[in-house]
């Protein structure tokens, strides 16, 4: 048996694995330059998960796209942007530096960051087994024998609880349902080892009872393999359920970031708070739910100031439709993009 | 009208004429009136159903009339207009059997449909009452039912078939995608649709509405004192089945049965079409992209016969999509113009503007963001109280089930396992599928540790439903009598209903409610 969890993975709880500083990702259209995600600012820690929630459009997929240069072409990442990665042998490389094609970021992807997608059926390649796309990863990353990553490939599939893996390993695609599908995709995501885990929207396609299971696969895994985890999902309850810390996007920009218990207990921004207020709960069934007014702004027509002030019940004329809120720091570990809260000192690092 | 498969069985029909002509005349030397009388009937079956009937009258009319009219005797021409009659009705029975034998699939089974059907089906038709059959009375299907109920399944199945990869494309099991549902909807009541994917939920709204032909139930729908029949078993009388089990073998009775049926319903569900709608999941799919707004809206209202004037149209299309909070001045864009909230009301307001009874919200709300997803509930709500519409909301997210509906129906592999009024259900679940369901919401309240009661795998395949009772395999209560024992749905409180042979024996455990819902849990001022 080859042992699949080398001393890399012996480090610290806490480390920090991932700093991403003032990420700005445009895209060239022909209407013109649309700015995805406008000044993004997160650190992710070794052992812990980051939880990303936002509407459609508001830039969450694109930014961890951003760090795996996973973009398509027509997209710049800001060159004043920083995503600084801490790779396990110690060294520190700023991913916004490479080429997309380069033999650098290759050796990253997959490597020291690994993605789940929301789709396992769209992320998998339906014309190769299982097994043969485990093995390409962990042998485009490690040098073993074929046999070897075989093994490696048919333990990892037990570990995330797919029964009888050495025959699943050499099935297709199409032969295992959404849910077995979705762990076969944590499998070849954790089959080298990652130090970050990059999970965009893992659960939405999948039924509750298949969520559940999921969610808890990953939390063991986690502990497990000690991995830094960015769970992706529009799902408030989903994400209050996994993340450590939620950062909430709003048009391309964090407008709010805290422990979990912060942004679920005490939300401070407007737009946390309607959101929270928009999803039914089953504890009052009949009364009514308070809409978020307003639709969200179109990609081209980003409103000036704070870009939630078309929506926002609150918000001061004159002020928050000209003027760019900075990130007031609420507590330690809470800080939100909002003139409500002009009396809090600024965080310093400018954005939330 | 006439579509490719009306022509290739036209030209199927022409193939056979020519041929069915030779064979004729040989018979012709060797005594072929032994055929008439077997086929005659046949004939006369033929011209007392509709269609037929009008394609043959007038060629044996001119027939008859251009034979006589150049001077062959009265007799022999009697007997040639018989003749081709014959060769009419089996070249038409054979298109027909083309038909049937597509559905089994081409190659082999197309050549046994072809010899099959017209030497085994149409002696069973000659022989059985074939016109107590073709006129049974639609209205004399009686329903006990009360005043307010809206829309009544009962035993409703939806089969599909499946066919083996071997050379003759064989008939495997069917999936049983909707395995017996019964249940009743009120006017103006939402009852809510919820389980797991491949627990026939769509399939139930789409065979309602006759978009999936059932297999066999009955469904019945009742606007304004009318009755409109949209599947029937009660409807072919228990004479003509018997006659189709004796003869027919096995893997054709079902499609004898069906046609028969999907003939005779055929006027039904037209008229009963714009008294029910439904409002598809993702917005962006659903619109055409080439209507306008305006068009989108109007068009039930144009196909659904009403005849109205220009201004009419407008009048009640302006005015439906005002209740939908649309603005009346976008309504000449296009799609496109419009996000995907928008979208959703557009949907919205076409389903509504026939004024339909019934509406099918088939995961209507999931394709859209949190904060757009709360007021389209609340628009769907307030579209209720004033139009008093009955929603079927199928949905695979609990939470919002629970808020829109009145009473719940949860699902499992095509069979209904509980139904009960949305509170008793999610307070007090009877069975023990609802009750992981419960567990595995993902709930915000971080306090509320709720442990989640982990399914064991995953739902089976319903080609093979397991034994006994279906959830037996994933149950954590399972016994031995769950696996051999087929539960029924018993009352188990007013209203409530489950299938669970240990529904007194079990203490299942709800949501947890903190108390008893008297305060909401965010006070936030918004």
């Amino acid at each position: 048996m080859v042992e699949i969890v080398p001393e890399k993975t012996k480090k610290q709880l806490g480390e920090t694995v991932l700093q991403v500083n003032n990420l700005r990702v445009a895209f060239k259209t022909d209407e013109g330059l649309v700015q995805a995600v406008a000044g993004v600012d997160f650190t992710v820690q070794r052992g812990q998960t980051l939880g990303i929630v936002g509407e459609s459009g508001s830039g969450k997929s694109v930014s961890t796209k951003a760090l795996m240069q996973l973009l398509p072409p027509n997209a710049v990442i800001d060159p004043e942007s920083q995503m600084i990665l801490h790779k396990a042998d110690g060294t520190t490389v700023d991913i916004t530096k490479l080429k997309s094609t380069g033999r650098e970021i290759r050796s990253i992807r997959g490597d020291e960051i690994a993605m789940i997608f929301q789709e396992p059926m769209a992320s998998f390649s339906p014309v190769y087994t299982i097994g043969n796309q485990i093995t390409e990863a962990i042998r485009a990353h490690k040098k073993v024998s074929r046999k070897q990553a075989r093994e490696i490939g048919v333990d990892m599939l037990a570990r995330v609880g797919i029964s009888n893996p050495s025959q699943r390993f050499d099935q297709y695609p199409f032969e295992l349902s959404g849910g077995m599908r979705q762990r076969a995709m944590i499998a070849t995501a954790l089959s080298t080892n990652p130090s970050l885990l990059i999970a965009d929207e893992p659960t939405t396609a999948l039924d509750v009872t298949i969520q559940a299971q999921i969610l808890r696969l990953m939390a063991d895994l986690q502990e497990e393999f000690n991995m830094a985890i960015i769970f992706i999902s529009h799902d408030l309850g989903v994400i209050s359920q996994v993340a450590d810390e939620i950062a909430v996007m709003y048009l391309g920009r964090v407008i709010e970031h805290g422990t979990t218990r912060d942004l679920i207990e005490t939300p401070k921004h407007p737009y946390t708070q309607a959101l929270l207020n928009a999803i039914p709960r089953i504890e009052n069934l009949h009364a009514r739910l308070q809409p978020v007014g307003g639709d969200i702004p179109g990609p081209m027509s980003r409103p000036p100031g704070c870009a939630f002030h078309t929506r926002c019940p609150q918000a001061i004329a004159g002020h928050c439709n000209v003027d760019l809120p900075p990130a007031y720091r609420i507590s330690e570990t809470h800080t939100v993009s909002c003139f409500l809260y002009e009396d809090q000192p600024i965080a310093e690092g400018g954005d939330a | 009208m006439i579509g490719t498969n009306e022509l290739g069985a036209l030209l199927v029909s022409f193939i056979v004429l020519v041929s069915g002509w030779r064979i004729f005349q040989k018979a012709n030397k060797t005594g072929w009136h032994m055929l008439v009388p077997i086929y005659g009937s046949v004939v006369w079956m033929d011209v007392v159903q509709f269609p037929r009937w009008l394609v043959l009258l007038p060629i044996g009319a001119g027939l008859g009339g251009l034979l006589l009219g150049t001077g062959v005797e009265l007799a022999l021409g009697v007997q040639i207009v018989i003749g081709v009659f014959i060769l009419l009705t089996i070249a038409l029975q054979i298109a027909h059997s083309i038909f049937l034998a597509r559905a089994f699939g081409k190659g082999a089974a197309f050549a046994v449909g072809l010899i099959v059907l017209p030497v085994v089906f149409l002696p069973i038709l000659a022989f059985s009452n074939a016109k107590y059959i073709y006129s049974f009375d639609l209205d004399s299907v009686e329903y006990a039912v009360g005043p307010d109920v809206l829309l009544r399944v009962d035993d409703l199945r939806v089969y599909f078939p499946t066919f083996n990869r071997d050379m003759l494309r064989s008939r495997g099991p069917d999936v049983r995608a909707v395995d017996g549902v019964t249940f009743a909807l009120k006017r103006g009541e939402t009852l809510g649709l919820v389980g797991e994917s491949g627990s026939g939920k769509t399939t139930i709204g789409r065979s309602i509405l006759n978009a999936i032909a059932p297999t066999g139930g009955d469904v019945s729908l009742h606007v304004d004192d009318q009755t409109y029949t949209l599947a029937i078993d009660k409807l072919i009388p228990q004479s003509f089945r018997d006659v189709v089990d004796r003869v027919l073998p096995a893997f054709l009775r079902p499609l004898a049965l069906q046609n028969t049926r999907r003939d005779l319903l055929r006027r039904e569900i037209d008229q009963a079409r714009q008294h029910m709608q439904l409002i598809f999941q993702d917005p962006y799919a659903s619109l055409n992209p080439r209507m306008t707004v305006y068009d989108i809206i109007a068009e039930p209202l144009i196909t659904s016969g009403e005849r109205l004037s220009d201004s009419e149209l407008r009048k009640r299309v302006n005015n439906i999509a005002q209740r939908c909070k649309l603005n009346v001045e976008h309504l000449r864009r296009f799609p496109h113009a419009f996000s995907g909230g928008q979208r959703q009301r557009i949907g919205i307001a076409r389903a509504l503007v026939t004024n339909p009874q019934f509406i099918v919200c088939d995961e209507s709300v999931s394709a859209l963001d949190v904060s757009i997803q709360a007021e389209i509930l609340n628009l769907l709500a307030d579209l209720q109280k004033e139009f008093g519409v009955a929603y079927l909301f199928i949905a695979h997210d609990l939470s919002v089930v629970a808020h829109i509906s009145d009473r719940v129906a949860v699902l499992y592999l095509g069979q209904i396992v509980e139904l009960a009024p949305t509170q008793a259900l999610f307070l007090a679940p009877k069975h023990p599928y609802t009750e992981a369901l419960m567990s595995a919401i993902p709930e915000i309240d971080l306090d509320n540790d709720m442990e989640s009661i982990e399914l064991g795998g995953e739902i089976p395949s319903p080609t093979a439903p397991p034994s006994g009772c279906r959830f037996h395999t994933r149950c954590p209560y399972v016994q031995e009598r769950c696996r051999t024992d087929v539960p029924q749905l018993l009352e188990v409180a007013p209203g409530h209903f489950a299938s669970c042979h240990f529904v007194d024996e079990l203490t299942l455990k709800g949501v947890n409610i903190p108390a008893a819902g008297t305060d909401t849990p965010e006070e936030v001022a918004v």
